[in-house]
């Protein structure tokens, strides 16, 4: 079907359900430099074009790799976008892990054999960690130390260490990696739309550190550029300046429920079990210190112009946010 | 910008009119009725915009239908979030909306945007009555040399610590900047365990504090803020009382690096009476360990007066500022930690000396 003389690339998508997939999919349907785009996911997306391939597969199944590896072949994929993480930490954790490392595992491996020209992976600045040691600004060279006692950012760090040990495998291919902070936007889900959700949000008691915000859309016009340019490595995606937790929280129109730090692991554990809170024990220390990125490189090379401040972003987010009827959120599982 | 959102947003329920608003809850404070006021005045806007027709949210890519980027103003955002939590909810007492309006309130007192180091100017400002208090007529502050202040352009200020609350930082960002102006807000790098105090190091970070790191200083400078550092860390902040005036080892010299790799002056600045506002008799640690901290400082009224024992002193306070020194980027290596070592030490003497002659200058006037 596909005939090899056709121009144009071939583009391979996961994570296409949320908003990010499935408007990057929405645009390269109507861009002429892409002739088609293979969707693999397990749900059908909501996509349609003439473009279009989907693929049912779920990355987590044992036999994926395999089946990964015949689709890239049969379609001549030539670009991989990898987006298949979770938006927010869920319970299960197996789940979690087999999905976000063991799949993205499998990617690799089929992008290996494949001999793809490009690869682009969503991952988020989380990976730097919470640290009291942060300086006020985290460059995409500093060390991915993550949190302690916490497998989800493990996982999102060894979903990383897998994509960088894939790039120094295959010099051909341009791997370039988003970290994007925060996403706020009507039509996403995240950690921290899911914390300014609730009436009372669980922080640690006398720390209000600085949050750096992304908007949905801004976070878009990044993975295009990185789409339309080739600029290997990791770039930290954020809207500009920093906005307090503490002015967050209130201007969502919510009130804190500050925990001393002392009791967060015991308090804070309970509530997580008992689902009553967003916030995984481990994801206090994101509440207590600073994790502010730096964008400096991805203006310099990657040309990234955030339409939206932190400030703004959250602004629209709570205005918007609040007027909507509450709908039940689809769930973490792409 | 919010009314025309109100209008335009499909999902906008009815639209509060004034009768509305006045069925939430009885307000007494004449604040408060200010600020329904406010709300229920652009009430009727929405009313007037047509029907927008439903998004088909998939189907176009939804940049156009963003809202265009505007600062709001925290006036109208209180408003805001007043007008929307009772127009939501629409019973008074749900606890969205009381906590809705809980929120706006303690908004109220302290600015919505702050700089990228999280310094905001209103919290300054609410500050600065209550610091120019302390400065006059508490400690009554008297500063010489303040012509040795370069004009424009970023600077490092080497100071003593003292104090065990970071009271001298306010102080010496207060003295700067009423001999040079604001339009440049001083900044002073906060040690880890002041920025990582509960309480404390928040609010220091709002009225213009950094932590100290290389990276942060490097930044500050190159928006061209002056910079208040104190080499002697918490080593000088809660030094004993029979340790006053006697300055500590000056860290590893990342002052002294800095202030080389910038080509920034560095302003010799000494000060007198922060050691004597909390008279620290002693250090305890095995109390501090269980709470995070580095040593609870024990002073004759802490423990004791409980909270009240967080009172400072009221000691008169001398300031003084040196002449500007500047290190030639060829005549010193930055990474030559030996020669840097031997330069902050003397630094050190410099600032002891100054130290000094404020002491015998007081003893002076006293006799």
């Amino acid at each position: 079907m596909a005939s090899q003389e056709q121009p144009g690339r071939v583009v391979a998508l996961t994570g296409a359900a949320e908003f990010l997939g499935r408007e990057l999919g929405n645009r390269l349907l109507h861009d002429p430099r892409c002739r088609r785009v293979v969707v693999i996911d397990v749900r059908e997306p909501n996509l349609s074009g003439a473009g279009l391939e989907y693929v049912q597969l779920d990355l987590t199944s044992p036999n994926a790799g395999r089946e990964l590896e015949a689709v890239f072949a049969r379609h001549r994929v030539d670009t991989l976008v990898h987006q298949a993480f979770l938006s927010h930490p869920i319970h299960d954790l197996d789940y979690a892990h087999e999905l976000q490392v063991i799949g993205t595992l499998h990617l690799l491996h089929a992008a290996d054999s494949a001999g793809l020209r490009k690869v682009i992976m969503e991952g988020s600045t989380m990976v730097y960690g919470a640290r009291p040691d942060n300086p006020n600004f985290i460059r995409e060279d500093a060390p991915l130390r993550g949190v302690s006692n916490c497998p989800q950012v493990a996982d999102l760090i060894a979903a990383e260490q897998a994509l960088w040990e894939f790039a120094a495998r295959s010099p051909d291919t341009t791997v370039t990696c988003l970290r994007l902070a925060s996403m706020l936007g009507q039509h996403s889900d995240g950690f921290m739309i899911q914390l300014l959700s609730r009436p009372l949000v669980p922080t640690v008691m006398g720390f209000d550190p600085l949050f750096q915000f992304v908007h949905e859309s801004d976070a878009l016009e990044a993975l295009w550029l990185a789409w339309e340019r080739d600029c290997p490595g990791a770039f930290n995606v954020a809207g500009d300046g920093v906005v307090p937790l503490s002015v967050a929280i209130r201007s969502a129109g919510r009130l804190p429920l500050p925990i001393p730090h002392l009791l967060s692991e015991r308090l804070g554990g309970f509530l997580w079990a008992c689902q009553l809170s967003d916030t995984p024990v481990a994801f206090f220390d994101y509440l207590r210190y600073l994790w502010v990125a730096d964008t400096t490189r991805a203006r310099r090379e990657l040309g990234f112009r955030p339409r939206f401040s932190s400030h703004q972003a959250l602004q629209n987010f709570t205005l918007l946010h609040r007027m909507l009827p509450k709908v039940p959120s689809a769930g973490g599982r792409p | 910008m919010s009314r025309s959102v109100l209008g335009r947003d499909p999902f906008t329920r009815a639209p509060a009119t004034p009768a509305a608003a006045d069925k939430s809850p009885p307000a007494k404070t004449p604040a408060r009725k200010a600020r329904k006021r406010r709300a229920a005045r652009p009430a009727v806007a929405p009313e007037k915009s047509p029907p927008a027709p439903a998004p088909e949210f998939a189907a176009e890519p939804l940049v156009e239908k963003e809202l265009p980027p505007r600062p709001v103003d925290r006036r109208e955002l209180v408003d805001e979030t007043e007008e929307l939590s009772s127009d939501t909810v629409g019973m008074p007492l749900a606890p969205e909306t009381i906590i809705g309006r809980l929120a706006a309130w303690s908004l109220s007192c302290r600015g919505l945007e702050v700089d990228e180091f999280g310094f905001d100017p209103v919290s300054w400002e609410k500050a600065k009555p209550l610091l120019r208090w302390l400065a006059d007529r508490y400690w009554r502050i008297q500063v010489r040399g303040l012509d040795h202040l370069p004009a424009d352009g970023p600077f490092l200020v080497v100071a003593n610590h003292g104090g065990v609350l970071p009271w001298d930082a306010l102080m010496l960002k207060l003295a700067v900047e009423r001999a040079r102006g604001e339009d440049i807000p001083v900044r002073f790098l906060m040690e880890d365990f002041v920025f990582h105090f509960p309480f404390l190091g928040p609010l220091l970070t709002r009225l213009g504090g950094a932590r100290a790191h290389p990276d942060n200083a490097r930044r500050l400078l190159h928006r061209g803020a002056p910079l208040l550092v104190f080499p002697e860390g918490d080593k000088g902040l809660g030094k004993l009382y029979r340790n006053r005036h006697q300055l500590q080892r000056f860290g590893r010299g990342g002052f002294l690096k800095l202030a080389i790799r910038e080509g920034v002056p560095l302003l010799p600045a000494a000060l007198v009476g922060p050691d004597e506002i909390h008279p620290v008799v002693a250090r305890l640690r095995w109390l501090a360990r269980p709470l995070g901290l580095p040593y609870l400082p024990v002073t004759f009224t802490f423990p004791v007066l409980g909270p009240l024992g967080l009172l400072p002193l009221p000691a008169r306070w001398r300031i003084a500022f040196g002449e500007p020194l500047r290190w030639e980027r060829q005549a010193i290596d930055p990474d030559d930690s030996v020669r840097v070592a031997s330069e902050a030490e003397r630094v050190r003497e410099r600032v002891q000396q100054m130290v000094n002659d404020l002491l015998d200058e007081r003893s002076r006037a006293a006799t």
